[in-house]
């Protein structure tokens, strides 16, 4: 009769193959699956712009580059861009009383709103350089956004430069029986 | 009143109004210039919608309640307009409702290019954010010390940004690296 010779590096592979299987029959497939590929557990780093009581990224680009808002103690809103290396760069609209920047495009343009002196809101762009464009919806209208939910999506902004915006009248709103989600 | 509008890069607005609506919001944009939001009609309100550059509106799903973000590829999330979760909408007309486990509420907040989806959701222990990748295994997480997670922001790389609250009731911003 011939014998079959199975090498040793076979006869290991079957093993380890083997219990594997037990492994994965016995409900500990997160076990196995973590022994195959091992899992890098992800890296979460916090952050504020100085003076911050309240931070709220809005948007974070390709490279990392993230944008928001804060709050500091008085209750006043300004608008922040956190750098990759983790500096920050802080602004407002010249006249304004808060500032919320909601979207930036890949090249750096970042859009949002902001309230004036006497509680209207507009829209505003902020150019690479740090010039700021504000702007306004047709007359009579007021930008606004009412919630967390619509302060991090409102304008979006796309790589082409066209920004979106969503316009109301204060008291269209007021008597609304319709409105955005609350936000618990 | 309420009304959606575009404004293109010359600075040219474009009023948004759903046809017979009587409120209409827009709420996100892609690179192709697609829209959506959300409207009220005579009877019902927190109808989504998306609308081409051509102009045409389309409603996204009869259970596509707000759409909170689309992605370059046409891929779009929100909340379910029967509350019953999160949705994911794709351009062969895919709609898929999503829950991270023990969630009584979610949230989806952005998804990136790949489809990859952002938000937050509250469970019986606070809010805490959560990552859903196109083949739909939610991952959840809280930074360290945090009583309720926001995540509101993702990248092509999946990094996220968002904002928890600590003990003492302070919100920090946080950046979750893959």
């Amino acid at each position: 009769m011939k014998k079959i010779k199975i090498p040793r590096n076979i006869l290991l592979s079957i093993g380890v193959l083997f219990a594997l299987a037990q492994l994965l029959a016995a409900g500990t497939s997160d076990r196995v699956r973590h022994f195959l590929v091992p899992q890098r557990p992800a890296t979460i780093i916090t952050f504020d712009p100085p003076g911050s009581t309240f931070t709220l990224p809005s948007a974070i680009t390709a490279d990392g580059v993230i944008i928001g808002s804060y709050a500091e103690a008085s209750g006043v809103t300004h608008g922040f861009i956190r750098n990759r290396g983790g500096t920050f760069t802080t602004f407002d609209v010249p006249s304004s009383t808060s500032t919320t920047p909601t979207s930036i495009t890949p090249g750096g343009v970042i859009t949002g709103w902001y309230s004036d002196t006497i509680g209207n809101s507009h829209g505003f762009l902020r150019a690479l350089d740090g010039s700021i464009t504000s702007f306004d919806a047709p007359a009579g209208s007021n930008i606004s956004a009412l919630s967390i939910f619509l302060v991090v999506h409102l304008p979006a902004l796309t790589q082409r430069g066209t920004l979106l915006e969503r316009t109301l009248t204060p008291a269209s709103w007021g008597t609304a029986s319709c409105g955005p989600a609350t936000v618990p | 009143m309420g009304h959606g509008f575009l404004r293109t890069g010359d600075g040219t607005l474009t009023t948004i109004d759903v046809p017979g609506a009587s409120f209409t919001e827009a709420l996100a944009i892609n690179p192709a210039g697609v829209i959506v939001g959300d409207f009220c009609d005579a009877t019902t309100c927190f109808q989504g919608f998306m609308r081409t550059p051509d102009g045409t509106f389309t409603v996204i799903n009869a259970n596509a309640g707000i759409p909170t973000a689309i992605n370059p590829a046409g891929a779009i999330t929100g909340f379910a307009a029967d509350g019953s979760g999160g949705y994911l909408w794709t351009p062969d007309g895919s709609f898929t409702v999503f829950n991270p486990q023990g969630s009584l509420y979610t949230s989806p907040f952005a998804i990136n290019t790949a489809g990859t989806i952002t938000g937050f959701y509250v469970d019986a222990n606070g809010g805490h954010g959560f990552l859903r990748p196109p083949d739909g295994a939610i991952i959840t997480f809280d930074p360290p010390g945090s009583t309720f997670t926001v995540s509101t922001a993702i990248n092509a790389n999946r990094v996220i940004a968002g904002s928890y609250g600590d003990a003492s009731g302070v919100f920090h911003g946080f950046l979750r690296i893959p």
